[in-house]
């Protein structure tokens, strides 16, 4: 209860909570910090990491092309570079994971979902998929407020020579896809360091496709699939002794692309097409002013905007989406010498999104805005093999706008808890167990969506029971590296909001209950071979129910749309002193489009397999890399989402080179 | 493409029973699915975007239906093809049948084995066919473009197209004259929601603009006269059935609050289900009988037993009452079917979205 009541006083801002309305939708952005290098032993929830050379290896272009090697993920591919992808976490939903860029929440309160292909691997040193709670306290609100979390990092602004160092990559592939990029580090003096990086990428993306059905086949070439983008950031970073850290980001993305949609059986034509922009600046500062207490905080502004052309048949449809976001985080970590292996921590996170709808033939009023205010208090206790940690997080929101009806505002409280166990003493092997009790706001489409939106929307329940085991050691003379991991899980999600049909309209509600029980398995390895060579292993596997639990429901025990019972991916590589070549197998089974699991709502089981060969050469300061690739060589045409055909063979070539 | 999702949803949805299925229209005939007092076809429309629309026989004396699922339907069977994506609509005329398929902005014209006899395709011209309507010589069909295209309804031959409004959607053909209604998009056309009245000999058209917010897919004719139903705004303009004075060119209202309605002889069928933000949740009325002649208003069957309504025709032979129910997105429908006074005669699986029964015209 005190705690209950304090947490309620941290944000007064909302407490009191009784409506004013509001809406809208938006992007957010928040900050997130420390280091997530920890190995999957190291943690009392699920982590997977890839590192810049994981993904180098792998030859993923986008975030979401490398979260396709994690294990208990499902990524929706709409194929092709300007495809959206967005991840979906044990079958919560996309909307349940949330995704960090350097600290930076980079979702979208509009629809809820993060399109991870706009953001490329080039310039980031690591992707980690954290799932549940862990027992990292030291984190901000956010953070504990998803289900689970994608980081991305970049190399920022630390590392760079006192010199300058350059990077210039570029890279040729099928369907005249191009890319260029350019990334530049320097240290000033003893604390400064500043860091750019610019990325280019035209690409026509018209491959050929091969659909097939029962008994026909429905074949073409995919059409308004070019894409163009720019993106850019520029980092500095100050960093005093172990005391003082600050880091400042500005990030911009533009971007215009065709919307070449589904296949559609006779009816090749698409002209839609979709541009804007992305732009944000954050400020990260953290401060220790003793080895037990520690404080950061995060200030960020963002601002997205989307532009729709709709070429209807008799008319032009013009949308306009401008999202706006402002994130404060505070978050303090102490750690009391009077009692040994006790922490605590606590974090505030204030941010405000808006969203302005236009279009060329409709009025559209609703203006949303929501304020959110998050608390949470978390504290860790180690004894001896055991590590205890506990986290509560209030939730507040506040909702306006300045026509039409708006969704109630929300306080919540949502506890967690993780408990782990090393049982052998000097070995890295962790036993761990972990709950958490997380919901998801309704997004501005959800609630406000033109005749379609329900304001009256309940929020999004879940619940999710991990328990697990994690094995890291060096177990043998040759083996340099080797991780295990393998966990069970049991998903819980209630009032789960989905679109019902409501006479000639549709409206979005609270209907169905999903219950999900699964499994992750994890192994990697890096072993060393005779002539200087080494091998590098891994392997994950994924088995997922999902249902459809909602009483009544004709759907009663069927699987969900797009989750696949058994999934998983296999990456290879061989590093020689001549030359590095690599294999990786992607696989999924059968899924449906449709939740009536029935034969013809069915999506084929599909195995991609590609290898590459790479090459560096260094002479006189200078660092030349070459790698060839050739993705899906098996030339097998498949599908992620229903009439959304994946590219058959094709073929990269990047270069390059640093100095 | 969210959005764009979202809107075509929306429209697809819209699907309701069109069929002209009066006894004025009616040229009656046995086809080639047996005794036509006892078979319909059923037309689902299928998720948008998954190119799993589907035709059904249900024969009902035997009570049985073909297979609603896209890769066992009729159209499938005889050609082994999918029929494609989003089938608005289905007019039984003589030994054809002629269907919309919106989505693949296509018409088909198919025999009564639902073999293809023909086929006119539109995505060149972005075009997107709809609703249509007979006169027993020529089909009129509605299309997203404009215009109402007409076909010779015995050879299939094209033979003009006649300019209509803003998205037209329902249609009707009654004494030479053209019913439309121009539904302007729902609202995001960029022109003017309106009911045409185009004569088919002149070519000259009168504009209803007074009361006209949101015709949409039905229009049917009754004891010789034009209904149809303007949905509203899906707020604070209800769903109404308007008789359509075509002398006049007015609108008159008819009864508020009703989403289906079908005709049969002198009586119009109808049914309202409307969202209410009052308990957010979709309420229902009773299935009601209008005397259109009289005025008489009866009750058919109780609320309860139209939950999840998303269909209603009548066949004009039999007079017994088909009702579509989609319960849920992700499955397939069902359809009752009703004798006159409200028994239930039949009960059958239907595909996604259904959007009727139809009966040989």
């Amino acid at each position: 209860m005190l705690v209950a009541a304090g947490l309620a006083l941290c944000s007064p801002y909302f407490c009191s909570v009784k409506a004013q309305n509001n809406d809208v939708r938006l992007l957010d952005s928040l900050i997130v910090s420390g280091s997530s290098s920890r190995s999957a032993a190291e943690s009392s929830a699920p982590l997977q990491r890839l590192t810049a050379d994981d993904l180098a290896r792998m030859g993923a272009t986008t975030v979401g092309d490398a979260l396709k090697h994690m294990s208990g993920v499902t990524v929706r591919d709409y194929g092709g570079v300007g495809g959206l992808k967005t991840v979906n976490i044990r079958g919560l939903g996309a909307q349940h994971t949330a995704v960090f860029y350097d600290g930076v929440a980079i979702g979208d309160c509009q629809s809820g979902q993060v399109d991870l292909g706009r953001y490329s691997t080039e310039n980031l040193a690591g992707v980690e998929l954290a799932i549940g709670q862990g027992d990292d306290i030291y984190k901000s609100a956010r953070v504990l407020a998803a289900a689970g979390v994608v980081s991305l990092e970049t190399h920022g602004a630390v590392g760079g020579s006192r010199s300058g160092d350059w990077q210039v990559g570029v890279r040729a592939a099928s369907f005249d896809t191009y890319k260029g990029s350019v990334k530049y580090s320097q240290s000033f003096g003893e604390w400064w360091g500043v860091s750019t990086f610019g990325e280019y990428v035209n690409s026509e993306g018209d491959y050929p496709y091969r659909i097939v059905n029962p008994t026909t086949t429905v074949s073409g070439r995919r059409m308004n699939t070019d894409v163009e983008e720019l993106r850019g950031e520029v980092n500095l970073s100050w960093q005093r002794a172990e005391r003082h850290l600050l880091r400042m980001k500005v990030y911009g993305y533009g971007y215009e692309r065709g919307l070449p949609g589904g296949v559609i059986v006779n009816n090749p034509s698409t002209t839609d097409r979709l541009d804007g922009y992305n732009l944000f600046g954050q400020l990260f500062y953290e401060y220790v002013p003793s080895p037990s207490l520690k404080m950061k905080f995060a200030l960020k502004h963002n601002h997205t905007y989307d532009h729709l052309r709709e070429q209807l048949a008799a008319s032009l449809s013009v949308d306009r989406y401008r999202q706006r976001e402002t994130d404060f985080s505070a978050t303090f970590m102490w750690t009391p010498n009077f009692i040994e292996g006790l922490s605590f921590a606590w974090s505030e996170e204030l941010f405000k999104n808006s969203l302005r709808t236009t279009n060329n033939h409709v009025s559209m009023p609703t203006e949303p805005e929501r304020l959110t205010a998050l608390s949470a208090v978390s504290a860790r206790y180690s004894y001896r093999a055991f590590s205890l940690t506990g986290s509560l997080l209030h939730t507040a929101t506040r909702e306006s706008a300045p026509h039409g009806d708006v969704a109630p505002d929300r306080s919540r409280f949502s506890p967690s808890v993780a408990l782990s166990c090393y049982p052998f003493a000097g070995v890295d092997f962790c036993l761990r167990a972990s709950y958490k009790s997380i919901f998801r706001l309704p997004t501005f489409n959800d609630l406000y969506y033109r005749e379609i939106g329900n304001y009256n929307l309940a929020p999004e329940k879940t619940r999710q029971y991990n328990v697990g085991a994690a094995y890291s050691a060096r177990p043998f003379g040759c083996c340099d590296e080797l991780t295990l991991s393998a966990d069970a899980y049991r998903g819980e999600i209630k009032d789960k909001i989905v679109a019902v049909p409501a006479v000639f309209i549709w409206k979005m509600s609270n209907v169905d209950y999903v219950e999900t029980l699964g499994a992750d398995i994890n192994a990697k390895g890096v072993f060393s071979l005779p002539s200087r060579t080494k091998l590098h292993l891994s392997a994950v596997y994924s088995y997922m129910r999902a249902e459809n639990r909602t009483p009544g429901s004709s759907l009663y025990g069927h699987q969900i749309v797009y989750t696949p019972l058994h999934s998983g991916a296999v990456d290879a590589a061989l590093a020689t002193p001549v030359a590095d070549f690599g294999y990786s197998l992607l696989w999924s089974g059968k899924r449906y489009f449709i939740a009536r699991n029935i034969p013809s709502n069915e999506i084929e089981a599909y195995g991609e397999h590609s290898l590459w060969l790479a090459r560096t050469w260094n002479f006189k300061g200078l660092s030349l890399f070459a790698k060839a690739e050739v993705k899906n060589i098996a030339d097998r045409n498949y599908e992620i989402i229903r009439y959304y055909p994946m590219p058959g063979r094709n073929y990269t070539l990047t270069f390059k080179l640093s100095l | 493409m969210k959005k764009n999702l979202f809107l075509w949803m929306l429209l697809a949805f819209g699907a309701v029973t069109f069929t002209a299925c009066s006894e004025d229209d009616d040229n009656g005939g046995n086809g080639g699915n047996g005794n036509v007092q006892n078979s319909c076809y059923v037309v689902n429309q299928g998720g948008w975007g998954f190119n799993n629309a589907s035709l059904q026989v249900y024969d009902a004396a035997a009570g049985t239906a073909t297979s609603p699922d896209c890769n066992e339907d009729i159209f499938f069977t005889a050609n082994g093809e999918l029929l494609g994506d989003v089938a608005q609509d289905l007019l039984w005329v003589g030994d054809k049948l002629f269907v919309t398929v919106t989505n693949s902005q296509k018409l088909e014209i198919l025999d009564e084995t639902g073999k293809r006899v023909r086929q006119y395709t539109y995505a060149a011209e972005g075009a997107s066919p709809r609703y249509m309507a007979t006169d027993g010589q020529k089909v009129y069909v509605t299309n997203y473009d404009g215009y109402v295209y007409v076909y010779n309804a015995a050879s299939g031959d094209s033979l003009t197209r006649i300019y209509s409004g803003s998205y037209p959607e329902g249609i009707s053909v009654v004494d030479g004259t053209l019913v439309v209604n121009n539904s302007n998009y729902g609202g995001n056309g960029g022109g003017e929601a309106t009911v045409a009245l185009i004569d088919l000999a002149s070519g000259e058209a009168k504009i209803i603009k007074e009361n006209v917010c949101n015709p949409y897919t039905q229009s049917l004719v009754c004891g010789g006269e034009v209904y149809i139903i303007d949905s509203g705004n899906y707020s604070d303009i209800l769903p109404t059935i308007y008789r359509v004075d075509t002398e006049s060119a007015t609108l008159e209202k008819i009864v508020e609050n009703a989403t289906y309605m079908a005709t049969c002889g002198e009586c119009i069928y109808y049914v309202n289900a409307t969202f209410s933000y009052s308990n957010f949740l979709t309420n229902y009325s009773p299935l009601c009988k209008l005397d259109v002649a009289t005025g008489e208003k009866s009750e058919i069957l109780p609320e309860e037993a139209m939950k999840d309504v998303c269909s209603l025709n009548v066949n004009p032979q039999t007079g017994d009452i088909y009702v579509g129910f989609s319960p849920s997105a992700d499955d397939f429908g069902t359809m009752r079917v009703y004798s006159a006074d409200g028994e239930q005669k039949g009960l059958f699986e239907v595909g996604y979205y259904t959007s009727g029964a139809r009966f040989r015209n």
